[in-house]
């Protein structure tokens, strides 16, 4: 339940947002435009209507993530996200899942990322007031349930989580973004995350919750088959009661640490990677877009090269991450067994210099078409726009339409792209080599690369 | 109240050296009369079906459209029954053959712009599907990349030797997971190395190495025929559209009619005297993984949606069955999950997850334990209501995008399902009585009849084990 790696939003849409077919109750009526506005607390609410499912995609995210972490306590951020779905005033332990599960409720979930911790769920159209009372539960009432009992078991569990996700999805990138901002960096991570764990205190876990989890440190965001007007008297009902409090900002560290060149490390995992990663500057959507089609043709690129032996890799993957702290681009191959970390660096860096040179218009375009169907693809899944609109409020301080990115993207010019490419001169590198057994290993974070 | 003091005892501790227990408010927030009950929950249906519009043209080629006129995409797929569920002793050859089809149209296409290259190629057990997402107006420039895959591939012995290592390399991509080595080894125990469950989709090397080039040759031509095969659309065309598209391109595919080879019967279950209850890959570290498999009914099979509420009951609630019994145990209950895997012509039930491996044993108990409730206690109605909605829940999210429209329609082609399977699927899923359940479960998740496979550290392993009988061990791959 934690994403650290959250690709920072892309996307937009062709023509003007239509209604689909005569699908659910509201069908008929016109939808409304999308309406944003501020509680007197502070809880910042966006509200789109959507008829064509009888569903909605209901998201609240709080401004607090690991990077709030306090010093040697990294994954606190997480935990507490774990403890407010074990109770609340008025709700019994696992009635929160209880309840939404009988609701038809599906996708139910948390995640927390550097800056932003975020509960969601897909619900029927019937549950919105039993989704936003649920809600409003988290944010007025479960402090009051943490306890030691539920403190330890979540405890236990966030570590397994860690273990399953560096088991799982691999931890250079973990590692290569302590190496990137420098160790102190409010986003770095130790490189023993899971013994952090045994740091943290109930109490460290209430104090967390009481600074962050307020009504004006809250975004809520609902989408879907629903009248605007009911989901704002739910919202005025169930949360404008809760109190706000000054938040604690977070502060970028005074000096920038100097990057790590060599860093060691032991880690478990089953899997064997190369990450690579870049600082780029904070993004705006065109940035955005600009960035989206630069990966994607070095990953169109770098495909049919990686079909020898050597550059065999079981999965690549870019991504893009803005945040208040530091943006970085990286990417993060899965190797196959007979897979050669250096070669498969070497196959990435020999792609961003192959295209500062030879990326033809019609390479663009293929790229442009992939990245704008997907965007399209992407806005007309519900839990999906809520999640880009919530991103985008965060870090445009708006919600975007689906025209925006569309436009954006079709405006970017080849030179635009070329020009991007110096960024990517200098990476940093990391390599994870499997172990049997999953034993512990020791690497380097280095660019002597096995 | 109790938890408050406990929670501002602890509190204490650390406040001395900081702030102090006082400054704990951990009543924020004032009681509203509201509060005290969560709203009801309206009534109504769980689940919209899309429309499905039908026809057929004159050599047998099905056509089946979800027209959404503001759709702004258009998926197109051409899906076909050739798999390895077929019958056993041809793992990996439709996959193979699919492969060389698109590398051979491929090869053939004047422009890297040309849509066959943005074809994806899909498969299970029930079929293989080429599929792509465009644009509205490039509808006929997809169905020409379709058209161009599916009729007249070259079977040419340098195509496939490029897909032969380009597979290989694939599989040694793809081929290390701890649960699909888990689940082939279990499936392989129940019911034979000759069962198509016993390997993954796309075979191993070993697999492979067992047909020569020109079997796909001969797989094509008696697998990929006009009346085994459909072209399916979802978005922004309507069904007179797609016909006239699909008869342009489609309505002289006539392949040479050669006999279609027998559908062979698969496998039985394998008899329990000729296998362990239990298997153990040995490894190390400080977690373990576990799966419990059995058989579940093929895909049209009647039994079909108890088998999906069983397993809801069984792996996927919060607060129920192994997941709910582990979380409120240990914490240690995110992974778990329990499915029944159902192709045309058989199905695979699995329940599995992780743990740490001190509470190994714990949690195996944990689970014969809810398996044996399953099987003699009907579930109680608010436990069967949780696992309709969750059910009905996830298929109505999928039911939203038009990738899971286009699935469906997959489904319903590959698996040879009534048209009307979904339309019927909510007054289905609500006709499951408890008791249909554990009729279910003692004859589907009988002892006889299930098999436990786990992976991790040898001493753990054997002590959560030993509980269900003799062990027999394994190496990694």
């Amino acid at each position: 339940m934690r994403a650290i790696r959250g690709r920072l939003l892309v996307g937009a849409g062709a023509a003007a947002l239509l209604l689909g077919q005569a699908r659910s109750a509201l069908a008929s009526e016109p939808c409304p435009p999308p309406v944003r506005y501020t509680l007197s607390n502070g809880l910042d609410v966006y509200l789109e209507e959507d008829h064509r499912q009888p569903l909605l995609a209901l998201r609240v995210s709080y401004g607090v993530g690991e990077g709030n972490d306090p010093k040697g306590q990294k994954g606190l951020a997480h935990l507490v996200e774990h403890l407010t779905f074990r109770g609340s005033r008025h709700l019994d332990e696992g009635q929160y899942w209880t309840t939404l599960e009988r609701a038809g409720a599906s996708g139910i979930n948390g995640t927390t990322d550097v800056d932003r911790t975020s509960y969601f769920a897909v619900l029927p159209a019937q549950a919105l007031e039993l989704g936003l009372w649920l809600e409003s539960e988290r944010m007025g009432f479960t402090v009051e349930r943490f306890d030691k009992r539920r403190f330890l078991l979540e405890q236990r569990t966030v570590r397994e989580e860690e273990r399953l996700r560096v088991d799982q999805h691999g931890a250079a990138f973990e590692i290569l973004l302590s190496a990137l901002l420098g160790p102190d960096h409010p986003y770095a991570s130790p490189l023993d995350r899971m013994s952090t764990t045994e740091n943290m205190t109930l109490s460290g876990a209430q104090a967390f919750f009481l600074d962050y989890y307020r009504p004006n440190n809250a975004r809520l965001v609902v989408i879907g088959d629903f009248r605007t007007a009911d989901a704002r008297r739910w919202v005025d009902e169930y949360f404008s009661a809760l109190k706000g409090a000054k938040i604690p900002i977070l502060r970028a560290p005074s000096a920038t640490a100097k990057p790590a060149q060599r860093l060691k490390f032991v880690h478990q995992t089953l899997t064997r990677e190369v990450a690579m990663a870049w600082r780029v500057p904070r993004s705006s959507l065109r940035e955005t877009a600009r960035l989206e089609l630069l990966m994607r043709a070095v990953l169109g690129y770098l495909n049919p090269q990686l079909k020898t032996d050597a550059t065999a890799v079981s999965s690549i993957s870019w991504s893009c991450t803005s945040a208040h702290l530091a943006s970085l681009c990286s990417i993060n191959a899965l190797l196959a067994s007979s897979g050669k970390h250096r070669a498969v660096a070497a196959a990435v860096t020999d792609a961003f210099a192959t295209l500062a040179e030879h990326l033809q218009q019609s390479d663009l375009n293929q790229v442009r078409l992939h990245a704008e169907l997907n965007w399209l693809e992407s806005w007309e899944d519900l839990s999906s726009r809520a999640l880009t609109q919530e991103a985008m409020m965060e870090l445009l301080q708006h919600p975007i339409a689906r025209d925006d990115y569309y436009r954006e993207l079709e405006a970017v010019t080849l030179e635009e792209v070329r020009a991007l490419v110096p960024l990517f001169a200098d990476s940093l590198t990391t390599s994870v080599d499997t172990v049997s057994g999953r034993s512990p290993i020791e690497g380097l974070v280095s660019s002597e690369l096995p | 109240m109790t938890s408050f003091f406990s929670s501002c005892a602890a509190a204490m501790v650390l406040f001395l050296v900081s702030a102090g227990c006082t400054s704990l408010d951990l009543h924020p927030n004032a009681d509203q009369a509201f509060r005290e009950f969560a709203p009801p929950l309206a009534g109504g249906s769980r689940l919209t079906i899309p429309v499905v519009k039908r026809a057929r043209l004159a050599n047998g080629l099905r056509i089946a459209v979800i027209e959404d006129a503001s759709a702004a995409t258009l998926k197109i797929a051409f899906a076909d029954r050739a798999a390895s569920d077929s019958g056993p002793y041809n793992f990996g050859l439709a996959e193979f053959t699919a492969a060389v089809m698109r590398e051979s149209a491929e090869a053939k296409a004047n422009s890297p712009s040309d849509l066959v290259h943005a074809v994806s190629q899909r498969h299970n057990q029930s079929g293989t599907t080429f599929q792509l997402t465009i644009l509205p107006e490039q509808a006929a420039a997809g169905l020409d990349a379709l058209a161009g895959i599916v009729e007249h591939p070259s079977f040419d012995a340098n195509l496939c030797a490029k897909v032969r290592a380009e597979l290989k390399v694939g599989y040694a991509a793809q081929a290390t997971g701890v649960i699909p080595s888990l689940t082939y080894l279990a499936a392989e125990t129940l019911f034979g190395a000759d069962h198509p469950l016993a390997h993954p989709i796309g075979g191993t090397d070993r697999d492979r190495a067992e047909f020569k080039d020109d079997a796909a040759a001969v797989f094509y031509a008696a697998r990929y025929q006009p009346n085994k095969s459909a072209l399916l659309f979802v978005g922004s065309i309507t069904l007179e559209q797609a016909v006239d598209l699909a008869q342009e391109r489609f309505e002289t595919w006539r392949p040479p009619a050669v006999a279609s080879p027998p559908q062979e019967a698969l496998p039985p279950l394998r008899p329990e005297q000729q296998r362990k209850p239990a298997l153990a890959i040995a490894t190390g570290g400080e977690f373990a993984t576990f799966l419990l498999a059995a058989p579940c009914p093929a895909r049209g099979a009647p039994d079909t949606i108890v088998a999906d509420l069983a397993a809801e009951l069984l792996g996927n609630l919060m607060q129920s069955g192994v997941r709910g019994r582990l979380r409120s145990a240990f914490g240690s209950s995110y992974t778990v999950s329990a499915q029944c895997r159902q192709s045309r012509n058989s199905g695979l039930f699995s329940l599995e997850f992780d743990t740490e491996l001190p509470r190994f044993s714990t949690a195996v108990h944990a689970t014969l334990a809810e398996l044996t409730q399953l099987r003699t206690i009907p579930p109680s109605p608010s436990a069967l209501a949780a696992a309709r909605a969750s059910y009905l829940g996830r298929h109505a999210e999928s039911f939203g995008t038009s990738t899971g429209e286009l699935t469906m329609l997959t489904d319903q082609f590959s698996n040879a399902l009534p048209d009307d399977f979904y339309a019927q699927l909510e007054a289905r899923v609500n006709a499951v009585t408890p008791s249909d359940v554990t009729e279910y479960a003692a004859r589907w998740l009988k002892e006889s009849s299930t098999i436990i496979a786990a992976e991790g550290e040898y001493s753990g392993l054997t002590d959560g084990l030993s509980q269900i009988g003799e062990v027999q061990w394994f190496e990694m791959h």
